[in-house]
This record gives structure tokens, sequence and C-alpha cells, in this order.
């Protein structure tokens, strides 16, 4: 197991979030996790991430807890996340964008050397034509189209070479033709890195081929294959109606 | 554009810098005693601006009472030559001129950052800051001579002691040069820092400094590092300051402070030249115009501050970058439709 949740609760001031949840990850699995809004999707990937704490319970990751551990600390061990929104730096250029995410765990005297090493600028290339970028590398980040800015953060997050990534709905606000090569995208990296995938999309999520967690109002509902999930009637009865 | 025509616009717009340096450099042999140490003035203004705006404009830490750091290299300066009699004292209060505020800097940054005490809440803490120990140069008289300034202090020597002594005083050649050539390796060295990945990195903490941790960096750390780059800067521009004026408790105050984020504001936060021009164009205007427009001056400045912030963010710099830009483009063809990262 990569990640292991044991009995994680997690309460803003009486109101409920996540309730008791034991989840686990093996490694190199394509998880998707859905689930209706407030069923606390993003707020486990808060909690894993460490910019929240849990009420109680204990998360493991790759066998040290991590429960308590400070953002910055949690990121150097290998989790990358990817936010709703995209969250690029927009006032510096794309392939800046990537060097900053690639160089983060470094020391701080390597921050003064010379911004041009070899491998590096390799690694950014191969990131920008998988993100289909290399034509904008030097675009301030900010005048790139949503769905660029959301592929943008996927390279972010792939230039890091994580161990772990979260992907929080990686398809908001995209169309159709982009969201079928974020799907292929996403394939790609899952046969490196294990990936978790929050996601509203079921045609997306049933293109993705993974394993998938149901969430309902911070409970545990059901895990399985798409098609085991769409035939559970618990399911159908909560989230997905009658609708397939 | 033949290659010739591109070649020439190249080296001219790689020799563009030097222009100011030339100018600079010339401009005593034409003006009085009393103006060019006015002009020497201005310049180490200019260079408590660029450590401000290292912070401000860069980094994007709010702070209201960057004259802190001033006054103290300027008091320290001044109480190292006071109380110490060695040869080489001179450099003695060099060093206590940036260990001071550096020292406070760093203790307040990671205070503060680590307490999770950032953006307005603190800017206050250093505006308070900024008061309090205003006060405190008021009042503890035995030392810092109160309101009077503090003075009987030796006058600061360079050079090797015993061997050649050049006295550093405002009106000399040595003082003006030592004024210019720090600049230059600050403006040197702000170019370099912004090419390598630092300079990246920190244009990203202003951007979204939560993002950069989420992407492993430790951002209290960054921002200590800056603000302690900052902070030695400023305390190096107050010991400048000290044979150009007195050591009073104002060279710590608000009034200090404000006038720093005016020069720094309406010469374009965030810009390498920004500082500079502000500090010059507003010094001079002040100069020339408080004189015949006495306390009037002060409200024109105050819509002037008001213009600028309001219309032209990017300040007097943004202008020049703009209309640069504009004349560049003019002569070239456009490539795509996005536009590039400063």
């Amino acid at each position: 197991m990569l990640l292991e949740i044991k009995n994680l609760s997690k309460s803003f001031d009486g109101m409920v979030a996540i309730r008791d949840l034991s989840l686990s990850f093996p490694k190199g699995e394509l998880r998707c996790i859905i689930g209706p809004n407030g069923s606390g999707k993003t707020t486990l990937f808060n909690l894993i991430t460490g910019h929240l704490t849990p009420t109680s319970g204990s998360i493991v990751y790759d066998g040290q807890e991590i429960t308590h551990m400070p953002v910055h600390k949690i990121a150097g061990l290998g989790i990358c996340r990817k936010f709703q929104n995209p969250n690029v730096f927009g006032e510096i250029s794309v392939e800046d964008n990537l060097r900053v995410a690639a160089i983060g765990q470094q020391k701080l005297r390597s921050l003064f050397r010379r911004a041009d090493e070899q491998e590096l600028n390799q690694e950014i290339d191969r990131i920008l034509t998988k993100i289909e970028l290399q034509e904008k590398r030097d675009w301030a980040a900010e005048s790139l189209s949503h769905g660029q800015k959301q592929w943008l953060e996927i390279g972010m997050v792939l230039i890091k070479k994580p161990k772990m990534i979260l992907l929080d709905e990686p398809t908001a606000g995209m169309t159709s033709h982009e969201t079928a090569i974020t799907s292929e995208l996403i394939r790609q990296i899952s046969s490196e890195t294990t990936v978790v995938v929050i996601e509203h999309d079921l045609d997306f999520i049933r293109s993705l081929q993974g394993r998938v967690t149901v969430l309902n109002r911070g409970d545990f509902l059901a895990e399985g294959t798409y098609e085991e999930i769409a035939a559970n009637q618990l399911v159908r009865d909560v989230y997905l109606g009658d609708e397939t | 554009m033949n290659s010739n025509a591109q070649g020439r616009s190249r080296a001219l717009s790689k020799a563009m810098p030097l222009l100011p340096l030339i100018i600079f450099l010339i401009l005593p042999s034409f003006l009085t005693g009393f103006q060019t140490e006015l002009i020497a003035k201005f310049l180490v203004f200019a260079i408590v601006g660029i450590s401000y705006d290292l912070i401000w404009g860069f980094a994007g830490i709010s702070n209201f009472g960057h004259a802190v750091f001033f006054g103290l290299g300027a008091y320290g300066f001044g109480l190292t030559l006071k109380y110490v009699h060695i040869p080489g004292a001179t450099y003695l209060a060099f060093a206590a001129a940036i260990l001071l505020p550096l020292a406070f800097g760093i203790f307040l940054s990671v205070f503060l950052h680590h307490g999770k005490v950032a953006g307005a809440f603190f800017a206050v803490v250093t505006m308070c800051l900024c008061v309090a120990f205003e006060s405190i140069a008021s009042a503890w008289t035995d030392v810092t001579g109160g309101m009077n300034g503090l003075y009987g202090f030796d006058t600061p020597v360079l050079g090797i002691p015993g061997v050649f002594e050049i006295e550093l005083l405002g009106f000399t050649v040595p003082y003006y040069c030592i004024v210019i050539t720090l600049a230059v390796l600050l403006l040197g060295l702000w170019t370099i820092m912004k090419r390598r990945n630092f300079g990246k990195v920190i244009a990203a903490l202003k951007n979204d400094e939560n993002r950069l941790a989420f992407l492993g960096y430790n951002v209290n750390l960054l921002k200590t590092v800056i603000f302690a780059i900052s902070c030695a800067v400023a305390g190096l521009a107050g010991a400048l300051y000290v044979p150009v004026s007195t050591i009073s408790p104002s060279v710590l105050g608000m009034n200090m402070s404000i006038q720093i984020l005016v020069w720094v504001a309406v010469g374009g936060r965030g810009s390498l030249w920004g500082p500079i021009i502000g500090a010059l164009l507003v010094c001079t205007m002040e100069q020339l115009l408080s004189g015949i427009l006495l306390d009037f001056w002060l409200l024109i400045l105050g819509v002037f501050f008001i213009l600028v912030v309001m219309f032209w963010p990017d300040g007097f710099a943004g202008l020049l970058k703009k209309a640069g830009s504009m004349l560049r483009r003019s002569r070239s063809t456009q490539k795509g439709d996005g536009h590039h990262a400063a």
C-alpha cells in the first residue's frame, strides 16, 4: 500500500466533512474518487497534502505517518497535487512555471545557480511536448486558455516525478476534445505513477479504466470497477440517479 | 530589417543602461558642490528604494516600516564611530550598519512568518515597530542624542589606516563615486538574480505563495532570505546617508518609511530602474518646488501619488517600458497573440 487512510474524520465547527473514512491506495493504481458535491472529496485531498489537519484518524504514506506534517514536507515526499482551478504562476512564462516546479525540493544554494542547466532543459522540453505547449513556452502563463492552463499545471506536477499524483477535477472547464486528450494523458501518466483523480464527468471516468471509490456525505459508499459501480443500486440511488 | 541594422539596434539596447551611468559620472562637472552632494543624497535614497522594492515589488511582501532598517544602519554607523576609536573603525562601522538591521530583519521575519503573520498583518506590525523605534531614538538621549541627533562621532575614513586615508565627507569625489558604484552593483546583482532560478522562484512567490509551498518550497525561508538581503542593503544605505545628513530619530520614522514607499510606487515597483527614477524624480521635484510651494508641495505630492497608483500602477518605469516596446513593435512583426512574460 502506498497510501493508507485509517479512520479519518474531519469536522469544521460541528459540520462533519469526513466521517471515519478508511481507504487504501496500492502502488501504481489509477483511482477515481467520485461523489455528489459536499461528499468530502476535496477535503480528503486537503487532508492528505497537509493543507488541513484531521480531527482524528491517521494518514500513512509509504510506511510513514504524515498526518501532521507541514505542506512543503509532504510535497517533498513525492505527493504532488493539481488543484481544481488552474493554479499556475500567471506572471512568469510557461517554461519558467515548469522550471520553478521542477526545482522545488532543492537546497537554497541551487536557486542561485544559472537558470539553464542541460538536464533540466531537456526535461522541460519533454514535458512541454507532452502537454503540447512547445510553441507557447515564452508566453506569460496567464495568457493561456483555460484548458492549456490545466495542462500546464499537469505538466508542473509531472516534472517533479512524483510518487503519487492527486488530480482535483482536471477536466473542469474543458471542451470534449480537450477532455479526450487529458484522458489519454492521465492514462499515460498512470503507467509510471500512482494517480488519484477526483472527477464529476462520468464519461471521462469510464475512459480512464481505473478503480472507482464513491463517497457520500463524508462516508465511504462503494468501491469497484466503473461497471460494478454503475450497477450498484446504492450508488445509483444516491449519485448516479437512473442514468448509467 | 537587415542583419546589420538588427545588430546595431541590439548593441544599442545593450548600451542603453550605460547611458544613465555616463550621465551621472559627468554631471558633477556641470553642477555646484552643493548640487552634487544633493544628487549623491538622492542616490542614497534610490539605494534604500531598491532595497524596499526587493521585498515589496519583487517578492510581494508588504512593509510599512522600512525606514527602521535604514535608520538602524545610520545609527549603527554613527554609534560605532562615536565609541570605537581604532584604526579602520570606519570598516567596523559599515559592518555594524549592515549587521544590525540584518539581524533584526531576520529575527522579525522568522518570528512573524513562522507565526503565520503575513500580508496586511505583517505590514501593520512593521508600521508599529517604526513608530516604536522613532520614540526610542527620541527618548534614549544618553545613547542617541535624542531629538537633537547623534553628534560627536569621528569622521569616517576609508583606505588603509596609516598608509593612505580618504575622508568620507558628503561633498567629496570619493563619496560620490562610492554611492554610484554601489547603485551600479545593486542593479547588476538584481539583473543577474532575476535571470537565475532564484529570481523566477521569487516572482512565483509574489504570484501565489501557497502554490509554491505545495511544490515543496519552504516559503518562510525564502521570505526570510529576501527580507535579509533587503535589510542589509537598507542598512548600508543608512551608513552612506550619514555623511550627507544628520542622524536624528526621523531617519527611523514613519515619514521616512512613507517617503521610501512613494519613491518606489512613483518610479515603478518591481522594476529595476523604478526606485532610482522615483527617488530622483520626487526628490528633485521636492527640492525645486517645496521652496516655492512650502506645505502645498505635500498636497501636490499626495495627488501625484494617487494618480500614479490609479492610472499608472507600473509607475514611470512602466511608462518607459511601454514606450520602448511600442517603439520596438513598430519596427518588427508581431509573433502570435499571447503576450510575452516580462
